[in-house]
């Protein structure tokens, strides 16, 4: 997996709605831990985006999920 | 046994929710919004499924709003001691179970003070305006039972809501004895905060509650810990649900409660609402015909009641008619005070206490009848 095309999340509720959001659209997406080297503040999940990462983001920013790291 | 506790805790429970958390004990027990494997990734996804029913069922928009808790009480100290400070006033109805009242009355010594507004059984207006008479400038919370668990009494939570914020407080509602009867959206009524429990109504096992609110960022915690999430950072996430979910959750007993919202649902409130009603009603009409039992609340009906009814047999004492009801007839009741003493005050049955009858979608008209005949053999 392509750590580009991740959009991280620092709470996996956060991530699951983000995933949800992104199925509504046929954005597919894949749900997985964050590397530890990309989490500054620790645990966290990341959305490994099967698609165009830009308006993936930007879908889930416009529903009010919070990411993180971007 | 004839069980009719319900309103401590629902019995049987549902085919589903045993399955529901059959499969999550034997198949994906693993600690959900932990690691990343795959049994943990399947076990968030389950917790976050039940998240979004709720959110669903109580009319919030996100499943962000939702906060799982270890029950009603839980939620509800969350809410208190999240939210009040030293000089804020606080005000409850006189029907609220010791889960609002003995944390107000620790409370007291951290300098916030509270009155308690006499409710109507059968007056919502006169209901109201002990309300109003009660609120205060520094009233920053209203906390009201949306049904009593020791009368039944439905308590006229959309009015009271609406009152309570023209005058600048906010409403908590504990809907532990009504989640999954009554209709509680929280965007049509405009409660700040949702407190319930997941198994009494909602069918769930024990072990699990909710606190539902958008407004979780208002909340000090009293809890931290570990919550899968900022590890690195000292500080507590502000972000929900997390904030407030710290430690292992009861993955089994979540996704019970998710299979309990959907048995609800798929019955509808109303539906079941209607039932418990219709019981009652053949069970105070049998025992009103006896003279020898005391019946203190109005015949329940769909507006003004849950589905509960306290009585007494003349002066026997409640805990000895349960016990004779148990012992001589397998049937299964409450006595006593039913941690609310305050409900209990409202009657005048303190000493006594009383009887509480509390069916389930489960019970049956026969489970009346058979009732009222050993309550009419009572020597």
């Amino acid at each position: 997996m392509d750590e580009k095309n991740a959009i991280m999340f620092n709470s996996v509720t956060h991530a699951l709605r983000a995933q949800e959001i992104l199925a509504g659209y046929s954005i597919r997406s894949k749900l997985v831990k964050s590397s530890r080297s990309r989490s500054e503040k620790g645990c966290g999940y990341s959305l490994y985006i099967n698609g165009n990462r830009s308006k993936a983001l930007e879908l889930i920013r416009s529903s009010g999920i919070q990411t993180a790291g971007e | 046994m004839i069980y009719l506790d319900n309103s401590a805790t629902t019995f049987p429970k549902p085919t589903a929710v045993r399955k529901a958390m059959n499969d999550a004990v034997t198949q994906y027990g693993a600690n959900p919004g932990r690691s990343g494997h795959s049994m943990s990734i399947r076990a968030s996804e389950e917790i976050f499924r039940c998240r979004s029913e709720a959110a669903s069922m109580f009319g919030v928009s996100s499943p962000d709003n939702v906060v799982f808790t270890l029950n009603c009480t839980h939620a509800i100290n969350i809410v208190l001691k999240g939210l009040l400070r030293k000089g804020d006033h606080v005000v409850i109805s006189d029907m609220e179970h010791n889960a609002v009242v003995r944390p107000l009355y620790a409370l007291k010594e951290r300098g916030i003070s509270y009155s308690v507004a006499k409710i109507s059984e059968d007056d919502p207006d006169e209901t109201l305006a002990s309300f109003r008479d009660s609120l205060k400038d520094n009233t920053k919370l209203v906390v009201c039972t949306h049904v009593s668990n020791v009368w039944g009494i439905r308590l006229p939570i959309e009015r009271i809501t609406a009152l309570c914020h023209q005058y600048g407080a906010e409403v908590l509602i504990d809907a532990s004895q009504s989640a999954g009867m009554l209709p509680l959206s929280m965007g049509d009524i405009g409660i700040d905060y949702l407190c319930t429990s997941g198994h009494k109504g909602l069918y769930s096992p024990m072990g699990v509650g909710m606190l539902i609110t958008s407004k979780g960022g208002r909340l000090n915690t009293f809890i931290e810990g570990g919550t899968g999430s900022n590890s690195a950072m000292f500080e507590q996430p502000d972000i929900m649900p997390d904030r407030f979910e710290s430690g292992t959750q009861n993955l089994p007993a979540i996704v019970g409660l998710r299979a309990g919202i959907k048995f609800v649902t798929s019955i509808t409130p109303e539906k079941i609402h209607a039932h418990e009603i219709m019981l009652l009603q053949n069970l105070y009409d049998r025992l009103a015909e006896n003279k020898r039992v005391i019946l203190y609340t109005p015949r329940p009906d769909m507006l003004h009641s849950g589905g509960v009814l306290s009585f007494n047999i003349k002066d026997a004492d409640s805990e000895v008619t349960a016990d004779y009801l148990n012992t001589r007839y397998g049937i299964a009741v409450r006595a006593g005070l039913h941690c609310a003493p305050l409900a209990h005050k409202h009657f005048g049955t303190e000493k006594q206490g009383t009887v509480r009858v509390s069916p389930s979608y489960f019970t049956s008209i026969r489970d009346m009848a058979v009732l009222s005949q050993a309550i009419n053999s009572y020597k």
